[in-house]
């Protein structure tokens, strides 16, 4: 794979709901070590694009290919993430129950150590393994300024603290490819500015990720690339800049 | 202590021990897993009558006073693996069965209608379990070899009983110490989110299933070993709620609660009602042992959801690795306040 191959290729998506075309023949990339950003008016199709793409919806037809040949339609949810495939979603969706530590251990763990095998007779393997993972995740917490709320319940944080959380938990899966559904959806300003940190400090390190979001100014900070979607279809591709400028997508979006 | 109030005593402890390994099980599937399964009394009748009919001489014996199939006289303890091991694979199915399409509520609607339909059966093939009137002189396990008298065989039982509640315990805690039980928390918590960090969930709720269904049949064929009997009015469906009853008043996810709460209404209702002098119409007083049941659930979903000992998570020291004094969020104050 070279460097300027997609990382993801979104080939020809359709889903309707009751004979309504939520997502109409939608293709787009989404480039390696870059933002790409998802944008459009409500009801536009965007959190469905990314259901398809995670898998928690099915397609019907087209193609998502992975990595540049792994087809991901088809595959479960749980196969996705495994392959790197990592998404976020537009509600709040921590494990209230657990602790923020273990929030983030839990998706770090191996899923091999996840079994009953483990759980009764492999338990010095698991238990060396977790060593580590305690490190990465004490370092992902300390990153996002948590470390004190370690042993905190998930359950009990403020809004933006689990926006913060799943963004930490995603991080865990060292994934491939992040898909972000509104991250900044009802954060303070502060926290926001501390995601968008984060993000642009992922996409340099190589990351790549898609980011649904109605800020704009936010995705023009930080997208190399933007697809506007509108009525299930995509209108246009380009940079904020294109798009501002662009007559179709004024008039459809942005004018609003 | 007289020897009444022993015979007393080792049947309390049997029965609660016997109530303790069910109520793990259920707490593995319910309290830890989130699965509401409304067949689980079915699990432990089936591990009793395992027990029972591999235990028991062939159907023709006893002057064929009952009938029945398999009768294969099998020695301790294969009857109580066996018991196990059936309550582990109806279990599977169980699940199985509600896996696709049937999420929550609705699942619990077909094991409980499950539920209906086991008992139907059981009682209505008469040579298939003998009927409604049930299988009788089940006989104890070693009691033939041991040459105890039968309070010394009670105590024995006892210490039986005990060291299965042993095991029992020995494994519910490793699972909920061990990864499996941190991802059966999450799928719990949030089912979707549990798949998109790459959690197998269908394969974690039916490991969950498995261990609480060998759990549950385990608990059966303890209890029938013990009182010798089994009949369908000992499973019928709302005695599964009884085990609910337990697990949530007790502490949903917490072995000790749920182990307080089994104590509580397995044990104590009944045998505080014992006590209290007969008053109204005949079976008043057993009655209200379901009202107050159901009472007991309700207040504790409305003022103590997280029952009487709640779920604790496991906590840990972090020193915070080296060198990332400088969180995140300290580099974006330091921005803002050089921009302002």
């Amino acid at each position: 794979m070279t460097d300027d191959q997609p990382i993801l290729s979104v080939r020809r998506v359709s889903k309707s709901f009751d004979g309504v075309r939520a997502v109409d023949d939608v293709s787009f990339d989404v480039a390696p070590a870059a933002i790409t950003g998802l944008i459009g008016p409500n009801g536009a199709g965007k959190s469905t694009v990314i259901n398809i793409i995670g898998g928690s919806l099915q397609s019907s037809g087209g193609s998502v290919l992975f990595a540049g040949h792994q087809e991901m339609l088809g595959l479960p949810p749980y196969r996705r993430s495994r392959l790197g495939l990592v998404r976020t979603f537009q509600r709040s969706s921590e494990f209230g129950g657990l602790t923020v530590l273990e929030n983030l251990l839990v998706a770090g763990t191996d899923p091999k150590e996840v079994s009953l095998r483990a759980a009764l007779v492999r338990r010095r393997q698991w238990r060396r393994d977790e060593h580590q993972l305690l490190d990465h995740a004490a370092e992902t917490l300390s990153g996002f300024g948590m470390l004190d709320k370690a042993n905190d319940r998930a359950a009990n944080l403020s809004g933006g603290q689990k926006r913060l959380l799943e963004l930490g938990r995603a991080l865990m899966l060292k994934p491939r490819l992040l898909l972000l559904d509104e991250p900044f959806a009802g954060v303070s300003p502060v926290i926001a500015h501390q995601i968008e940190i984060a993000l642009k400090r992922l996409a340099d390190d190589g990351l790549a990720v898609l980011l649904v979001e109605h800020q704009l100014d936010v995705i023009g900070r930080l997208c190399a690339q933007v697809v506007m979607m509108a009525q299930g279809q995509v209108l246009s591709t380009g940079t904020m800049e294109q798009l501002r400028k662009d007559p179709e997508v004024v008039d459809a979006y942005l004018a609003g | 202590m007289s020897s009444a109030a022993q015979f007393y005593l080792t049947n309390i402890l049997v029965f609660f021990g016997v109530d303790l390994i069910a109520v793990w099980g259920l707490n593995l599937q319910f309290g830890v897993t989130g699965i509401v399964n409304f067949a689980f009394i079915v699990l432990q009748a089936a591990g009793a009558y395992t027990a029972a009919l591999l235990t028991l001489g062939p159907s023709s014996g006893n002057g064929g006073f009952q009938h029945y199939f398999g009768g294969t006289s099998l020695p301790f303890p294969l009857p109580l693996i066996a018991a196990g091991l059936v309550g582990a694979v109806l279990s599977a199915l169980l699940a199985l069965l509600t896996r696709r399409r049937l999420r929550g509520d609705y699942a619990a609607m077909v094991q409980l209608v499950v539920s209906l339909i086991a008992t139907t059966v059981a009682q209505n093939q008469s040579g298939f379990l003998n009927g409604s009137a049930g299988l009788a002189l089940v006989p104890a396990p070693l009691q033939s070899i041991m040459n105890l008298t039968p309070l010394g065989y009670a105590w024995f039982y006892v210490g039986l009983t005990a060291a299965v509640c042993l095991i029992a315990l020995v494994v519910v805690r490793a699972i909920g110490q061990s990864p499996l039980g941190r991802a059966m928390r999450a799928s719990r918590d949030n089912e979707e989110t549990a798949a998109s960090i790459g959690l197998d969930v269908s394969r974690i709720r039916m490991t969950a299933y498995v261990v609480g269904g060998a759990l549950a049949g385990i608990s059966g064929a303890l209890l029938v070993q013990y009182i010798g009997t089994w009949a369908p009015g000992a499973w019928l469906y709302p005695e599964t709620f009884v085990y609910f009853a337990a697990v949530i008043v007790g502490g949903r996810g917490n072995v000790l609660g749920v182990a307080i709460g089994s104590l509580l209404i397995n044990i104590a209702i009944v045998e505080v009602t014992r006590y209290i002098p007969q008053f109204g119409p005949a079976g008043f007083i057993d009655a209200m042992q379901w009202v107050v049941i159901g009472l007991l659930i309700m207040a504790f979903l409305w003022l103590r959801p997280r029952g009487i000992v709640p779920e604790r998570a496991r906590r840990y020291h972090l020193a915070g690795p080296a060198g990332a004094s400088r969180t995140v969020s300290q580099q974006a104050t330091d921005r803002e306040s050089q921009t302002s």
